[in-house]
């Protein structure tokens, strides 16, 4: 061979062994792409598994979390949120409880996982729990965890005064909250039972710790809940009680204000049944004088002529004309007088019944005239009443109720004007309301207390004159009728009162 | 830009300035291809029994040579070619140019002309290429975009701008087109920046 062929053969060979290193490397470097790959492939799947985890946990706090909304009551909030709890934690069981200022237990609930197997498991056992409860030194419990945030896990051994082998398990005891103020001793705290160390996931429990400042803050709120549903309550029934206490003021107010106007109402009434009893006695007469004029009209032993001669001279005699023109006269008054009674004595009725307060279509021009018939003997001497009613105004209302009002606006307006004065009551339309409007020229409103005169007892009449009621329970009536009520007070020109109802069509 | 963006600058700069530029193997391959073709396997051979690399001659396309390297053997077959560096640089370039094209996203590979790809080079294939190897001390390039002419404004602490004359070459051949390159100024002769002037015909 050449040298030529040597040197070249050689040149080859060198350029083969760098090749072959270079492979060499270039596979180094392929297993330690691989070793890389595999590790971060490792890697990947771990942080996916706790992904996975994380998923879960955040899937748990979000249940509790809409549980926590859903719950009905306190009782039922706690036993979902141990029966989630350790049914995420795969627990067998889970048990709440509240240790008393006495050391006593209360509010005992025991939850077991939903999906889980339903082996009989010694730790589930409600026997068992309670036995390891007794037995457990709660006092010690309650000091360990009354000023901590977080649960710890411990054998239920610690606890024992007395070692018992068979209560052993391993318990996680979470403080959910203790009672702040005077009852400071207080500790409500949920436990999972475990049979073994084994079995406890510290992972899970930290979710748990996460979820239960949400829960001792749900049940916390659900206890707020129930004291507002229960003052709710309260709140409610005394206003019925009110309103029916408001119903007796209505009537005692009526009855008082009937007691105030009995005397003019008695007068009223007596001054008819005074004329028509002196009508009837004179009608008396007359029918004796009468009978006088026709007694020769019946006498058989007088002839005709003599029987009608006689009863002409007696009927001259006896004045017969005016008898019967006065006795004409006399029955229509007495008719009149006694009308006058039977009207007053309805309206009276018609006032003072204890009806119900269903509102109804009334005619607000016939309740006007009621109130004013009542009122008849009040006003007929130094007052002058101006009516002005539309006609055919009718409103939904109650016609006792509405009488008590309108008596009580007339008679403060007399109350006003007490050397007498103009009433003026005018009943219109007005848009889509009817406007009554009951105007006086009395001594008028200060106006620092117009804004007082439908607060109940502000008077300012003299005493027995006033209960300091009537103005403040017609505001309650009217407020019933919901009608709208304006006042319009000038001191010494006089008051308007206005009252806007809602139309009964 | 964050400040954690600005430090890992930071780190990229002051690395930079520390450490030995560093130059991808297959840069080396494609060269011993190069000389092989042109000059045989012994003048290759000769090559690196002369040069004191410290690589000893054996490169794997995916590992990082020292930058010197590459100077060194361009120097040896310079003196042995009694050729100008420049003038086997551009060479080198212009042969190495359908190799790295494989690497260019398909965007660039579709180019329709040499002045399209030409600036792509910037935006496109250099990003590409940082995906593929993410330590690649890559060149920056400006243009001015005339007419008649594209200037690539190179700069790079290599000083390769002998190379991308031939890859300029090297992509006109690609393209079937005929391109005059040459520098209006040039780092070697003191200039902050080398201007490829590129011609088309």
């Amino acid at each position: 061979m050449s040298s030529e062929h040597q040197q070249e053969l050689e040149a080859y060979r060198r350029v083969l062994e760098r090749e072959r290193r270079a492979r060499k490397l270039a596979e180094e470097q392929l297993e330690d792409y691989s070793r890389e790959i595999y590790q971060s492939n490792a890697l990947l799947a771990e942080q996916t598994i706790q992904t996975q985890a994380k998923q879960q946990h955040l899937a748990f706090l979000i249940s509790v979390a809409e549980d926590n909304w859903r719950s009905e009551s306190v009782a039922d909030l706690i036993n979902v949120y141990l029966q989630k709890s350790c049914t995420f934690l795969t627990a067998p069981v889970a048990v709440y409880f509240q240790i008393e200022v006495d050391l006593s237990l209360s509010r005992l609930q025991i939850a077991k996982p939903t999906d889980l197997f339903d082996q009989p498991c010694r730790v589930a056992d409600k026997k068992f729990i309670n036995a390891t409860l007794e037995h457990m030194d709660l006092a010690k419990i309650r000091s360990d965890f009354l000023s901590r945030d977080r649960g710890a896990l411990f054998s239920s051994m610690e606890y024992m005064p007395e070692a018992k082998a068979e209560l052993a398990a391993q318990i996680y005891l979470l403080p959910v909250f203790h009672s702040k103020g005077k009852e400071l001793n207080k500790l409500s705290c949920m436990c999972f039972y475990y049979e073994q160390l084994d079995d406890v996931d510290l992972m899970k429990l930290e979710t748990i710790e996460a979820s239960h400042s949400i829960f001792s803050v749900a049940i916390e709120r659900k206890k707020a809940e129930s004291a507002l549903k229960k003052k709710v309550n309260e709140l409610l029934e005394s206003n019925t009680h009110l309103q029916q206490i408001q119903q007796q003021l209505i009537e005692s107010e009526k009855l008082a204000s009937l007691g105030q106007l009995s005397a003019g109402i008695a007068h009223e009434i007596n001054n008819p049944v005074g004329f028509v009893l002196s009508n009837l006695s004179t009608m008396a007469e007359y029918v004796e004088d009468v009978t006088k004029v026709l007694t020769p009209l019946y006498d058989e032993s007088l002839g005709v002529t003599d029987r009608i001669s006689q009863w002409r001279a007696l009927s001259k005699e006896y004045e017969m004309d005016f008898l019967l023109d006065d006795t004409n006269k006399i029955l229509v008054s007495s008719v009149q007088g006694l009308e006058r009674v039977k009207d007053i004595v309805s309206d009276l009725g018609s006032f003072a019944r204890m009806d119900s307060d269903d509102l109804v279509t009334v005619d607000v021009n016939k309740v006007i005239h009621k109130a004013l018939n009542i009122l008849k003997n009040e006003l007929k001497y130094n007052h002058i009443v101006e009516l002005d009613l539309e006609d055919d105004l009718k409103i939904l209302g109650n016609d006792g109720q509405l009488q008590q009002v309108f008596i009580n606006f007339f008679i403060n307006a007399k109350h006003a004007m007490p050397d007498g004065g103009h009433l003026w009551i005018s009943s219109k339309k007005v848009r889509e309301r009817v406007v009554v409007s009951i105007k006086d020229e009395g001594h008028g409103i200060a106006p620092e207390e117009v804004k007082e005169i439908f607060t109940p007892f502000f008077t300012t009449k003299p005493p027995g004159q006033g209960t300091g009621l009537g103005l403040s329970i017609s505001y309650s009536i009217l407020q019933r009728h919901h009608a709208k009520i304006s006042v319009d007070s000038v001191v010494d020109q006089g008051t308007e009162f206005k009252l806007s109802f809602i139309p009964s069509d | 830009m964050n400040s954690t963006s600005y430090l890992s600058i930071l780190i990229i700069v002051i690395k930079a300035t520390i450490e030995p530029l560093r130059m991808k193997g297959i840069v080396f391959n494609q060269l011993q291809e190069f000389v092989e073709i042109h000059h045989g396997v012994m003048a290759w051979d000769q090559a690196i029994l002369s040069c004191d690399l410290p690589s000893e001659g054996v490169y794997v396309s995916t590992k990082s040579y020292q930058d010197s390297e590459l100077l060194t053997l361009v120097g040896y077959f310079s003196d042995a070619l009694k050729t100008p560096a420049a003038d086997i640089t551009r060479a080198f370039g212009d042969f190495v140019f359908d190799r790295l094209l494989t690497f260019a996203a398909d965007e660039a590979k579709n180019a329709k002309s040499l002045r399209d790809f030409l600036l792509m080079v910037e935006d496109i294939i250099h990003v590409e290429v940082s995906k593929l190897y993410h330590d690649a001390n890559l060149p920056s390039f400006g243009y001015e975009n005339n007419e008649e002419s594209l200037v690539m404004i190179y700069r790079s602490p290599r000083k390769l701008c002998y190379f991308s004359e031939g890859l300029i070459y090297g992509a006109a051949r690609h393209f079937n087109e005929t391109v005059v390159v040459s520098q209006s100024q040039c780092m070697h002769d003191g200039a902050d920046s080398c201007h490829l002037v590129i011609e088309f015909k």
